[in-house]
């Protein structure tokens, strides 16, 4: 897994070739645009009812069933601290999977889908933020437009997101 | 054309596995004095389908091992030979010698190097050994002293091996080596029906043997074609039917080629998978009666042409192409037909995923009847007609579909008469196992599951339960012993009991031991609790450490195995009379019975089994502990209150003891009440997995789908009523 991720990092950052590109769904959070790759993405669907987790974070908004799979969901909203967690017909929830896991999160909406060669994807500047810097694979560039590119598989499974045991064994 | 056997290997080694099992227990079911002729056949099928398959496979090893077992085997159940307790064990043995081999071909563990020789040795020398002292089998060894050299002599029947299928010399160089021991003569040469060559060899010096016979020929043909019979068994088959009296050649021509003459009548014929010789089952005579019993049969539709057959094998050659074309348009039905067939494998996650798909539907269903609840029901008689009718094959789906992960408990049971014998052996007992209720069904995943604890529940039985036969005759006992397995269903769970009529537990050792062990004890405990005891880690009473057991391993993992598929053990034993353990297991994981309660806006579900009953309490009812009302006096008891909005965090809910609904719970002999705004109604629930795309909740045990399709979640009840004791303090 970690090999994987650090592969896929590896990827889309090496800039060098420049002609290989990768296409990534590109999704609103507030006035902010962020990026993930497309291939995380299992379904996009509208917000419905949740199941509140009790005592669980504010942003893991509860549980919902996914034909007959329970899948928990994500506001990023509320995580990355943008925008307001606003629930209206438009919400819509991403599906991601992640190898063995299936989590969803709640965007704003769905812009498009991108294609974004490795010269476009410009390494992040070092700054203070609420996302740690180590989730983002870089700043991509479309018109005149600024693409944050996140490494949403690293960020999910991450102990921040609180979505996995602390001991990581399942 | 290569094709990629990888695929048929699993099948081959589950298949075997099964074979070996079925074996093992027909081998210990076999009565010495009178055996039976129909279980002699069934396990010479087993082995018979083993090396059939391990042939196919190329796996020669397991190959090999059969197939001397199967020639002890085929003997003893043409009654040449009395099958013996040395046999039996034997026989066990090269059981285990082939387990050995198929978990190596498995990639599991190795055989042991030697241990294959050892075995063919062994069952040979029992073949032999057996075969110099039973008068019937003379012919077979070739005596000339007893048996007329005219009369002793072998049917060759083999097919030629692929490096050497060109070749005629190599038959010439066979047949003049051959030639050498005695009369050699051509029975028949491969045909388009039959690629194997038949050779009959009479004369033969009493040096040759059906073992150095098949030395020779296994210079030119492939080891699993090569089928040697000796002259005096088909004689005996001469005998049985008269039919070919008139001409022996013919008798044996058929006799060698096929085997379908079997000298008794209750050699049912084998299944499709008896190699060449199945195909000749499914003729229409004999398909209609199914089980060939009366392999007889199959000659009926031909008598004119077997009786008119020349004695030329040119002829017989091509009655069997007729009859094998005859045979071959039969086939596929007469393999539906086999019994063989009457079950499929199914991998388990596609069993899982057609109970996800069928629970879905329920949801799906109970949504349906949801919508049309409010609908004028004379106006639309006829969809509400259509949905009672969708509900109830709904319904009758998903029993049917969860039914198929049940198994039953004898795939466990199954493995302890071997467990038994060879233990009781070992420690010098006698014992009898009893077992009651196997048909009694399970979740596949409990089965497996079980399996290891029950094992550790009988051994322990064996080992400190029953005494030794001079003990148990000096206390009034049987000096045979008796451990009774008996599984039963019992209100929603499956109870199996693990009994001995043994000694009992010793009270006294229990509590001496556990003081030495620094466990807290006293004089009065009650028995029940004693006996609990002897799950604690590490503890153990046994004298000396045996083999079986005493290492005080064992009984703590079962507690522990068991608590955690949910299920519980109790122990009663009366000294000089016996234990008993008894195991409650739910009857599956999959499903359980709940009560969904509201907490705020919020549906939880709270196992029945957990539940004792439901109240709305009074205001005198409530007690308070300094300030804060926290006990609730019910029965004659004082329970602890856990206040689920509390240890939930959620808002808007009755926050009155006396407004809202206590649930009282026990787990693990706590008692606690649960408080609830309301209850909402019962249901089964399908359980499903929090934790495979979350992680576990504190108090939370999974989750389901409710009808209305939303998730609810299931209170983990136990550590619920442990929260009521830690949290007392600290609310306070």
């Amino acid at each position: 897994m970690q090999q994987q991720r650090a592969f896929s990092g590896q990827e889309s950052r090496s800039g060098g070739e420049g002609g290989h590109a990768q296409e990534y769904l590109t999704f609103i959070l507030g006035p902010e645009e962020y990026a993930i790759d497309i291939l995380k993405v299992q379904e996009i669907r509208g917000y419905d009812a949740v199941t509140t987790i009790a005592n669980a974070p504010a942003f893991i908004k509860g549980v919902i069933n996914l034909r007959g799979t329970i899948v928990p969901i994500v506001d990023l909203r509320i995580k990355f601290n943008v925008g307001v967690a606003e629930y209206t017909p438009f919400t819509v929830v991403i599906i991601l999977n992640l190898g063995t896991r299936v989590v969803g999160v709640v965007v704003d909406s769905v812009s498009d889908v991108t294609m974004l060669r490795a010269d476009q994807i410009s390494p992040t500047p070092e700054f203070a933020a609420t996302v740690d810097t180590q989730y983002i694979l870089g700043l991509g560039t479309l018109d005149d437009r600024m693409l944050i590119v996140i490494d949403i598989e690293r960020l999910m499974l991450s102990s921040e997101m609180a979505l996995v045991d602390a001991t990581n064994e399942r | 054309m290569s094709i990629d056997m990888s695929q048929f290997y699993q099948v081959f080694f589950e298949e075997t596995s099964e074979h070996l099992a079925s074996m093992e227990s027909l081998l210990l079911g076999l009565d010495l004095g009178e055996p039976d002729a129909e279980q002699l056949n069934a396990i010479f099928r087993a082995a018979h389908s083993i090396k059939g398959s391990a042939g196919t496979f190329g796996f020669t090893d397991l190959a090999e091992v059969t197939h001397i077992l199967e020639n002890l085997l085929d003997r003893i159940r043409k009654g040449e030979l009395a099958p013996t307790e040395a046999m039996i064990d034997a026989f066990l043995a090269a059981g285990d010698v082939l387990k050995d081999l198929l978990a190596a071909h498995r990639g599991e563990g190795e055989a042991a190097p030697g241990a294959v020789a050892a075995i063919c040795a062994r069952l040979s020398e029992l073949t032999t050994d057996s075969a110099s002292t039973t008068p019937v089998a003379v012919a077979a060894t070739g005596s000339p002293a007893i048996a007329p050299v005219s009369a002793a002599g072998y049917d060759i029947s083999f097919m030629l091996a692929d490096a050497a299928q060109d070749g005629a010399a190599a038959i010439a160089n066979l047949q003049a080596e051959l030639g050498a021991l005695g009369t050699l003569c051509l029975i028949a040469s491969p045909g388009a029906a039959d690629p194997a060559w038949h050779l009959r060899l009479t004369g033969a010096a009493d040096t040759a043997d059906t073992a150095s016979l098949r030395e020779i020929v296994e210079y030119v043909a492939t080891t699993d074609s090569i089928r040697i019979a000796a002259i005096g068994s088909s004689a005996v088959a001469d005998e049985a039917y008269g039919l070919f009296d008139q001409d022996d050649n013919n008798a044996e021509a058929a006799d060698d080629s096929f085997g379908l003459f079997e000298p008794l009548p209750e050699a049912a014929a084998p299944t499709a998978a008896d190699d060449a010789f199945g195909l000749f089952e499914p003729l229409p005579e004999a398909a209609a009666t199914a089980i060939a019993d009366d392999s007889f049969g199959l000659f009926e539709p031909l008598p004119a042409a077997t009786t008119a057959a020349a004695p030329a094998p040119e002829v017989i050659v091509e009655r069997r192409v007729a009859v094998q074309e005859r045979v071959d348009r039969r086939q596929p039905a007469a393999n539906a037909k086999g019994g063989a067939d009457t079950s499929i494998r199914v991998g388990v996650e596609r069993v899982d995923q057609l109970i996800n798909l069928v629970g879905e539907l329920v949801i799906t269903q109970a949504m349906l009847a949801q919508a049309v609840a409010d609908i004028d029901p004379v106006k639309h008689e006829r969809l509400m007609h259509g949905m009672g009718q969708l509900e109830r094959n709904t319904r009758d789906l998903q029993e049917s579909v969860m039914s198929i992960r049940m198994m039953p408990i004898s795939v466990v049971f199954g493995r302890f008469p071997r467990l038994v014998r060879d233990l009781s052996q070992k420690l010098g007992k006698q014992v009898e196992l009893k077992t009651v209720g196997e048909s009694t069904e399970l979740d596949k995943g409990l089965i497996e599951r079980i399996s290891d604890p029950l094992n550790h529940l009988v051994r322990n039985s064996l080992d400190h339960g029953v005494e030794m036969p001079e003990a148990r005759v000096k206390a009034g006992k049987p000096a045979t012993g008796t451990i009774t397995l008996k599984a039963y269903q019992q209100s929603g769970n499956v109870v199996i009991e693990v009994g001995d009529d043994g000694a009992g537990l010793n009270r006294s050792r229990i509590l001496a031991k556990a003081s030495e062990r620094g466990l807290p004890v006293s004089d009065g405990m009650s028995d029940q609790e004693v006996w609990l005891l002897i799950f604690e880690p590490g503890f153990s009473t046994a004298e000396s450490v045996t083999e079986v057991s005493g290492r005080g391993v064992g009984m703590d993992v079962v507690k522990r195995n068991i608590t955690a598929m949910g299920g519980r053990v109790e122990i009663e034993s009366v000294t000089g009379v016996g234990t008993r353990m008894t195991v409650r297991l739910p009857l599956t994981l999959a499903i359980l019975d709940g009560m969904s309660v509201a907490v705020g806006a919020e549906t939880y579900i709270i196992p029945l089994g957990y539940v004792i009953e439901s109240l709305q309490p009074s205001r005198d009812m409530i007690k308070s502990i300094s300030g804060v009302e926290r006990l609730i006096h019910v029965r004659g008891e004082y329970l602890p209150v856990v206040a689920l909005y509390e240890v939930f965090n959620i808002p808007g809910t009755v926050t009155e003891l006396d407004r809202g609904i206590l649930v009282v719970i026990e787990a693990d002999g706590v008692k606690a009440a649960l408080f609830v705004d309301a209850l909402v109604g019962q249901h089964q629930v399908v359980i499903k997995n929090l934790e495979a795309n979350y992680r576990r909740v504190p108090g939370i045990s999974g989750a389901t789908i409710m009808g209305s399709g939303h998730v609810a979640l299931i209170l983990d009840v136990a550590a619920l009523a442990g929260m009521a004791r830690n949290a007392l303090p600290a609310a306070a």
